[in-house]
């Protein structure tokens, strides 16, 4: 059990697991975005943590966030509106899964206090694009809204830390297009299903925004519900009510 | 089968409707089985790469982030609220709201 550094009383967060002072760098390879405390999970009891905690809980809530701290060694689910993403221990490692749009779910192998690198995948098949620097040591678990922009963790302290990752260094170094052929492939290639092969494109186009932002204005197009969508559905059946009227002629 | 594949190009706008469908009641058991047919295989995001596509099309603009980068984001957030591509967009212009 771990106790306040300020008021010696249990449980800690690592705010005061560490004398007070978050540990700079430590929380995640890119940029730290803050640590917020899990709806379900205890605040450390010290006075300057709760308003700590309570100031990241506001941006928690302004991020449209829900997690739920795992056990230690558990589980943990992390919502966000009708997405979730669950993890737990299966053959002495800590898988992890995610449903719907979560692009992007962080995993590490059980081995506590061990390697300090989590396998990033793209949720949607499972491939992984490459590894990231393991937020914190007793950190179990990380997933990230669909744009896989910022990486949550959950801490078997109570606190979960959110940080924005950027992509692996081979992907960033992805040439940029020359001419828009070059950029209309990277395109086609940003709806492959293999998230790791897809990966560089995104890089190549976010680094070309000269050649992206005109390629981009011109296929995307705010999305307009088809009036005639109630008649497809409702001719679902008649395809085949049709051929079983002629069948019965014959 | 080509009202289901139009169906399928309708994805965004296909699914709600056709849970709506299946809730409201069907005329015959027949479109029952087919619209429960559709749906398991549209909410496989895998399934449609065009929404694979426009997605990472979104995360590519919100990489970007410049001026013309979040007009086309605001021009998508305009759109059918059903629609995952307008969802999408909403969610990167509250990302790139000013929270700390």
């Amino acid at each position: 059990m771990r106790f306040c550094r300020r008021s010696g009383e249990a449980p800690a967060c690592n705010r005061c697991f560490n004398n007070g002072k978050a540990r700079s760098g430590a929380r995640t390879s890119a940029q730290s975005a803050g640590s917020i405390e899990a709806p379900s999970g205890l605040p450390c009891a010290c006075r300057a943590c709760r308003l700590g905690i309570g100031a990241r809980r506001q941006r928690h809530l302004a991020a449209e966030w829900a997690l739920q701290v795992p056990e230690e060694n558990g589980g943990v689910v992390a919502a966000r509106g009708q997405r979730f993403a669950v993890g737990g221990e299966v053959q002495g490692a800590n898988r992890a899964g995610a449903a719907n749009w979560h692009r992007m779910l962080a995993s590490w192998p059980f081995i506590p206090r061990g390697k300090r690198t989590c396998a990033i995948h793209e949720t949607a098949n499972g491939p992984t694009p490459g590894p990231v620097r393991r937020p914190q040591r007793d950190s179990l678990l990380g997933t990230s809204p669909p744009t896989a922009k910022t990486l949550a963790t959950g801490c078997d302290d109570t606190t979960v830390s959110s940080g924005t990752w950027s992509a692996h260094s081979a992907a960033r170094l992805a040439l940029p297009p020359r001419t828009d052929a070059e950029a209309d492939k990277l395109w086609q290639a940003l709806g492959n299903p293999d998230g790791a092969s897809m990966e560089p494109a995104l890089w190549a186009l976010v680094r070309a925004p000269e050649r992206a932002l005109p390629l981009l204005k011109q296929r995307l197009q705010a999305a307009r519900s088809p009036e005639r969508l109630q008649a497809l559905i409702g001719q679902l059946d008649r395809a085949i009510s049709r051929s079983r009227c002629r069948g019965a002629r014959i | 089968m080509p009202r289901r594949a139009n169906l399928t190009a309708m994805a965004h706008f296909a699914i709600p409707a056709m849970r709506d469908t299946l809730k409201k009641g069907v005329s015959s058991v027949e479109q029952r089985r087919r619209i429960e047919d559709l749906l398991a295989r549209l909410e496989d995001p895998v399934a449609i790469p065009s929404c694979l596509r426009e997605l990472r099309a979104i995360e590519v603009l919100e990489r970007i982030d410049s001026a013309e980068a979040r007009k086309i984001v605001e021009s998508l957030a305009a759109g059918d609220e059903i629609a995952m591509v307008t969802r999408e967009a909403r969610l990167v212009l509250a990302r790139w709201e000013p929270k700390y």
